[in-house]
């Protein structure tokens, strides 16, 4: 199960995903990834309400990470819980996001 | 169909020349391979003389080697490290005539998967090498192993490059050969390949296997399926099964899915090379629908009649899982050579084997039998090496390596002509031994793959780590599996797993049974866990078409991730 909701502000997009991104459901953030207008300057996939996040996830995010780079803009992973911080630092996803944790700690 | 008839013609001229080109170099190869010795020792004597005056040739006294024995006695064997000082002076600073007299106009960039990125010379020499060998051989084997249906046809070749050249600030050029070679005949590639510019030459954000299955479906004429590793191969074909309806649906109308990613520029390009196909898309829906039991390429492609790439070694699991699921039994599988940055050492002498030939003419060539260690009063040179016999490469190129352990085993199979016919075996640095029983990475390979086959189930790929940290020792196995059509328990797998290593080394075997090693456990890592491991290191600067599988887990960055990506593990509860 997993639930997207949208936020737009301004150049800014958020995408809150509540749930699991699994091999089941990681097609449909990729879906939703596509829709994405060119202009977006920057992309926000808030992970507060993430409870796992899997390999075909993982694989959806980075391609969010080239889309954006491509377009020139940035992603930015927020509230990201302890969980899924040591499996993006396991499997050196966070040597290339831009990540804010949930207290707020920011790592480039 | 894209190619109109002017540019099949073209294609077929290609082709034939190709193939005219291949087999005159295997006659000369042939003619080679009666006087081996002598050709690999006037290869020496030349190389020795050409390089005195450089600072290398200097130090261990080219000028005064007169013969093998000399120069055995006289020069020490290597490793990278012996030269990586030269390198740096030579890339960084310019400098010349070190261990390569004159300059060096191209390094190659070793993939990194064990360890980081080298910096390999390659001599306009080996470049012309790379050409004749690599490139133009094979198609020789091609002409005597396959009928003609091919020749007027395209080649899907899955192969991509970077569109920007890069240097290093010698003014050296600086990544994969073939992307040299490949960007040097970048406005005659589509006579020759199925793929466009913009998968072939991808920009960052392409969606490329999308690319290379889309225009490879919409080419009902495609003669063949090449790429640089089988591995690669295996994961086109996979994405296509599991894609087809996108991918026939986008032929049906002429455009391109939403979700596919590809940047703005690149998707307005391509979308302009589409037209609607209807009929085509029908063609592909009828076959795609029946399912998979069967293979699909000969439906897909009638006149496709060769695979080929990398397909033996470490590479074979792919080779034999495309025969089996996706080409059937009348499909050439072309294999290439061995061949590495430093040099290429053997060709396929004949289509149908599985071991391959040396080439007299390319390095000199000596050989350290694999129980003598660094005992290197053992090695021999190729009249001296014996049928059935194990040894580590040792070489000696055109491009400023003397006597370098490749770190390669190879068994001697027989001799073709006076030449001998090798098998590469393993990664020597692939080899695990926890406890002195040194599993190779053949017999780890042939215990995941024989347990697969047995149990009936898809093995996507598997890696190994020596845990020495648990008490006994033991394996950590990792598998990511596909199709499980028998429903065969994690628990299952591991027994039988177990039963296979011990077959494949019975050192390991015995250390099991008697308690110095512990069972091994089985980790089951989570779908798409090797593809996300290939973005990783595609991310991290790695050619895609040259990614090697990870068998030996060999850093703590591959460590942690497979770790981190395992599903659920089976081992023996005590």
């Amino acid at each position: 199960m997993l639930k997207i909701e949208e936020m737009k502000r301004d150049h800014e997009t958020v995408y809150t995903l509540t749930g699991s991104l699994d091999t089941v459901n990681s097609p449909r953030l990729a879906e939703r990834l596509s829709t994405l207008p060119e202009d977006t300057q920057s992309l926000v996939l808030d992970l507060a309400h993430l409870r796992y996040v899997s390999s075909s996830g993982l694989r959806v995010i980075l391609f969010a990470f080239d889309k954006m780079k491509q377009n020139g803009g940035s992603l930015r992973l927020t509230h990201v819980n302890e969980i899924t911080m040591e499996v993006l630092h396991d499997t050196g996803l966070s040597d290339f996001l831009t990540i804010e944790r949930d207290e707020g700690e920011e790592k480039a | 169909m894209n190619a109109g008839s002017a540019e099949m013609s073209q294609t077929e001229k290609v082709n034939r020349g190709n193939v005219k080109l291949g087999r005159e170099i295997r006659e000369e190869l042939t003619e080679k391979c009666r006087r081996p010795q002598e050709l690999n020792n006037e290869l020496l004597m030349r190389i020795l003389r050409e390089n005195q005056d450089t600072e290398y040739g200097r130090k261990y006294h080219f000028d005064r080697i007169s013969s093998v024995e000399d120069y055995q006695q006289m020069v020490p064997v290597t490793v990278y490290d012996d030269y990586a000082e030269y390198i740096i002076r030579m890339t960084e600073d310019g400098e010349e005539n070190l261990i390569h007299a004159g300059p060096i106009h191209h390094y190659n960039k070793t993939s990194g998967t064990m360890g980081a990125p080298k910096r390999i010379p390659m001599s306009d020499e080996a470049i012309d090498q790379y050409n004749r060998y690599l490139v133009k051989e094979p198609f020789g084997v091609i002409g005597s192993a396959v009928d003609g249906a091919w020749l007027g046809s395209r080649l899907i070749r899955l192969a991509e490059s970077t569109a920007e050249e890069k240097f290093l600030p010698c003014g050296a050029s600086y990544g994969a050969v073939s992307q040299k070679m490949t960007r040097q005949f970048r406005e005659k590639l589509q006579v020759m390949y199925t793929s466009p510019d913009q998968a072939l030459f991808p920009v960052p954000g392409t969606d490329t296997r999308y690319l290379h299955a889309l225009f490879a479906l919409k080419d009902p004429d495609a003669g063949a399926l090449v790429a640089a590793f089988y591995s690669y191969l295996i994961e086109f074909l996979r994405y296509i099964a599991n894609n087809w309806e996108t991918l026939a649906e986008d032929i049906r109308t002429g455009t391109i899915h939403e979700g596919v990613e590809l940047p703005p520029q690149v998707r307005e390009e391509i979308s302009a090379q589409l037209r609607p196909d209807p009929e085509r898309a029908e063609e592909l829906r009828q076959i795609f629908a029946r399912g998979f039991e069967e293979p699909f390429i000969p439906k897909v492609w009638k006149k496709l009649r060769f695979i080929m790439g990398i397909g033996t070694g470490g590479f074979r699991i792919y080779a034999d899982m495309i025969r089996q699921k996706y080409a059937g039994p009348e499909i050439a599988m072309i294999k290439i050579g061995l061949s590495a940055s430093e040099g290429f050492f053997s060709y396929v002498y004949r289509p149908d084997s599985e071991d391959t030939c040396l080439i007299p003419d390319s390095v000199f060539y000596e050989f350290l039998p694999l129980d003598a260690g660094d005992d290197f009063s053992r090695i021999v040179t190729i009249d001296g090496v014996k049928e059935g016999g194990e040894y580590e490469l040792i070489i000696t190129n055109t491009s400023g390596f003397y006597r370098y352990r490749m770190r390669d085993a190879v068994r001697v199979v027989s001799r073709y002509e006076n030449t001998p016919t090798i098998e590469f075996m393993y990664r020597i640095d692939q080899t695990v031994s926890i406890m002195g029983e040194k599993t190779t990475e053949e017999a780890l390979r042939g215990a995941a793959d024989q347990t697969a086959k047995e149990l009936g189930f898809e093995l996507v790929d598997f890696s190994v780590w020596p845990d020495v940290k648990a008490s006994p020792v033991r394996y950590q196995f990792f598998m990511e599996i596909g199709e499980n059509p028998n429903l065969v328990s994690p628990k299952e797998i591991r027994i039988v797993l177990e039963e296979k290593l011990a077959e494949a080394n019975p050192s390991m075997g015995e250390k099991v049974r008697k308690g110095i090693c512990g069972d091994t456990r089985l980790n089951f890592l989570e779908k798409e866990s090797y593809a996300l491991y290939r973005d990783m290191m595609i991310k991290r600067g790695a050619a895609s078409s040259q990614l090697k599988p990870v068998r030996v887990i060999a850093n703590e960055m591959q460590r942690k991730f497979f770790f981190r990506l395992t599903d659920y593990s089976a081992e023996v509860m005590k």
